[in-house]
């Protein structure tokens, strides 16, 4: 039906409150993006970038105040059934067993469950089925909420900092089998993180977020490829290309650039790995 | 742990097969998430059942064979009376505990809701949890309000059912040992012989269910919605008098005796004043006059009264008449009925708004079902 899973246009969201402060409060300000399906987004930003407010745009759990998004081709009300959904906080019910929280799952969604996939996901950490959420780590905790969220087969899966609390050996571990399973069923993954080992070898599409505003979205490769990280004496000129950032030392400097065209031969320029393309962009002056 | 070869419901099954076995959907949740309430809520419903069924049966039945080995309009036996008033305490004793179970039903009910059934969850953020399932937003604040409505509702009716049946089993013996009628009004008999508390339940249960909505933090609504409940029930023990039109005898009207006399005991005695030459009713300066007059009436020796002496001396002070405001025992159902109204009106309101705020919090549904 439609090869787009998210589509924003001039989305914003301002956090009211009740009385009215100096500073209005926008987490949001016109995001235009959209996001390809049957591939894993990164949503990628600082602390307090939106990140948290896009996604529960997303999951229809919060109404734009002005803009539009449209999740699956329609709106984010309209497509509960088929989107999960994992808060960064995995609120999960303490004083439910881990086969009651699947129970749920199955309850909550009696036409999409799939309770194999979600007894998988739990089987494959090693925790007791019979003790309550309350009683868990956070690692074992993230895996009841991502078996929760895979149990319903959802197309879409938004993930709002997915792996935060994990130790890299759980984080890894349960990286792969989330890959494994959007893999396997065409699973549309966006998932936000300031994590980027997190999302290294594992998104194919980047929407970076900083303020509240989108500053780079699109295909990874595309992304990387058109940027170029250089390195030459600090007085020639990088005139005619967008420099994000340039940073110098002694008489060298080393910057993160955009060319428009053929880049001066005193540089060394070389492809910036994910990481340095999205610290570039973090630590960039705010416009 | 090994993974489970018997899973039920494989993904690709017929859907009416994963329906079938679906455990129960939004009604399952809301009875599985607050078992432990609902077990409390029975154990209190039993308990007071217990009390009331107590008060029916071995209480009522004692005061009975008690009463029934003493001439009670007879010459005082002290032994006799002894037993008699020591079966009567321990039934009064009873029903008076079965009362403040029914009185209480709705501050429990208002705390737990307040604090259990919205707030807490959107503290914690499994309201989204549940929102982001395959069950929209109002869907989950019905299953919210109506199954703890129920649940409560029926809790309550049946220990009003029980009351009702104690006071009609012990109520006669009482007034013959007692030769006295406890009065309707009475904060016992109006309400746990009334339907009061029945709507009092459910205007907890959706005020509690708001509160939550709008503060999202458990302790908060906890306690607001402890004040509201009981500050809604003491409002209506100290005005309740006032939610239906009273009465008004005059004291010229009265056959004899002091013009005050009520000969019903039936009668909720409001206020009384005296009437001024020119029509109006006065309250207390016609209060004041008129108990000063009685000395009149009575005369030195303290024999019948002289209501010419009196009226005498009433118009010496510038009145004709004296009145006297009241709720006959006809008054019981309307006051009844105007104050579950009230009740209800303001549930059905916390309910409205519940939904608004719902609505307007989470995306709507744009495509008609």
């Amino acid at each position: 039906m439609t090869d787009i899973a998210i589509e924003a246009e001039t989305l914003g969201r301002r956090y009211s409150r009740l009385l009215p402060r100096r500073r209005v409060n926008w987490a949001l300000r016109d995001c235009s993006f959209s996001l390809p399906a049957g591939r894993v987004c990164a949503v990628v930003g600082p602390n307090g970038a939106g990140k948290s407010t896009l996604l529960s745009l997303a999951a229809g759990l919060a109404r734009p105040t002005e803009g539009t998004i449209r999740v699956l081709g329609q709106g984010p009300g309209d497509v509960r059934e088929r989107l999960a959904h994992v808060a960064q906080n995995k609120p999960l019910h303490g004083q439910l067993t881990v086969i009651d929280t699947l129970r749920l799952g199955h309850a909550l969604n009696p036409a999409r469950w799939d309770q194999a996939t979600a007894e998988r996901i739990v089987a494959q950490g090693d925790l007791d089925p019979t003790a309550t959420v309350r009683s868990l780590s956070g690692g074992q905790r993230t895996r009841v909420a991502l078996a929760l969220a895979l149990g319903k087969r959802p197309e879409l899966l938004l993930l709002d900092e997915p792996m935060a609390d994990l130790d890299p050996l759980a984080r890894h571990q349960l990286m792969g089998e989330l890959m494994a399973e959007a893999a396997e069923h065409g699973t549309t993954v966006v998932m936000s993180s300031h994590v980027i080992a997190e999302l290294e070898g594992s998104c194919d599409h980047l929407l970076l977020i900083r303020r509240g505003r989108v500053r780079l979205q699109g295909e990874l490769e595309d992304v990387l490829a058109s940027h170029t990280l250089v390195t030459g004496p600090a007085d020639a000129s990088l005139d005619g290309h967008t420099v994000i950032e340039s940073r110098t030392t002694g008489r060298q400097i080393t910057a993160l650039v955009r060319p428009a065209g053929p880049l001066p031969e005193a540089h060394e320029a070389s492809t910036p790995t994910l990481e340095e393309l999205v610290l570039s962009y973090l630590r960039e002056p705010a416009a | 742990m090994t993974t489970t070869t018997t899973s039920p419901a494989p993904p690709h099954a017929e859907d009416t097969a994963a329906r079938a076995t679906a455990p129960g959907g939004l009604t399952w949740t809301v009875f599985r998430l607050h078992r432990w309430a609902l077990w409390m809520w029975i154990a209190y419903v039993a308990v007071g059942s217990g009390l009331l069924l107590w008060a029916w049966g071995p209480a009522a039945n004692g005061l009975e064979s008690v009463a029934a080995g003493c001439d009670l309009g007879g010459p005082a036996q002290p032994y006799c009376a002894n037993g008699v008033y020591e079966a009567l305490s321990t039934y009064q004793e009873f029903m008076r505990l079965g009362f403040f179970a029914i009185l209480l039903a709705p501050l429990l009910v208002g705390a737990w809701a307040a604090a259990s059934l919205t707030a807490r969850e959107l503290e914690t953020g499994t309201a989204e949890l549940a929102w982001t399932q395959s069950v929209t937003p109002a869907r989950w604040l019905t299953a919210k309000l109506a199954l703890p409505a129920v649940v409560a509702t029926a809790g309550t009716a049946l220990l009003l059912g029980l009351y009702r049946l104690a006071h009609l089993e012990g109520a006669p013996l009482f007034t013959e040992i007692r030769q006295w009628t406890p009065s309707w009004w009475n904060e016992d008999l109006f309400t746990a012989m009334g339907v009061v508390v029945l709507p009092r339940v459910l205007c907890a249960v959706a005020v509690g269910v708001l509160l939550g909505l709008l503060l999202k933090r458990t302790l908060a609504s906890l306690g607001t919605g402890l004040v509201l409940v009981g500050g809604g029930i003491f409002a209506f023990v100290l005005g309740r008098r006032f939610l239906w039109p009273t009465e008004i005898r005059y004291g010229r009207d009265t056959p004899a005796g002091s013009p005050y006399t009520s000969t019903d005991p039936g009668e909720w005695q409001m206020s009384t004043g005296a009437v001024t030459e020119s029509g109006e009713l006065a309250g207390q300066s016609g209060e004041l006059a008129g108990y000063g007059c009685m000395e009149a009436g009575y005369g030195d020796g303290g024999g019948a009264f002289d209501s010419d002496a009196y009226y005498a001396c009433l118009e010496d002070r510038g009145f004709t008449d004296v009145w006297i405001s009241y709720h006959p025992e006809s008054h019981r159902w309307p006051l009844q009925l105007m104050e579950s109204g009230i009740w209800l009106v303001v549930a059905a309101l916390a309910v409205f708004v519940s939904y608004r705020v719902i609505r307007h919090r989470t995306a709507p549904r744009e495509r008609a079902a």
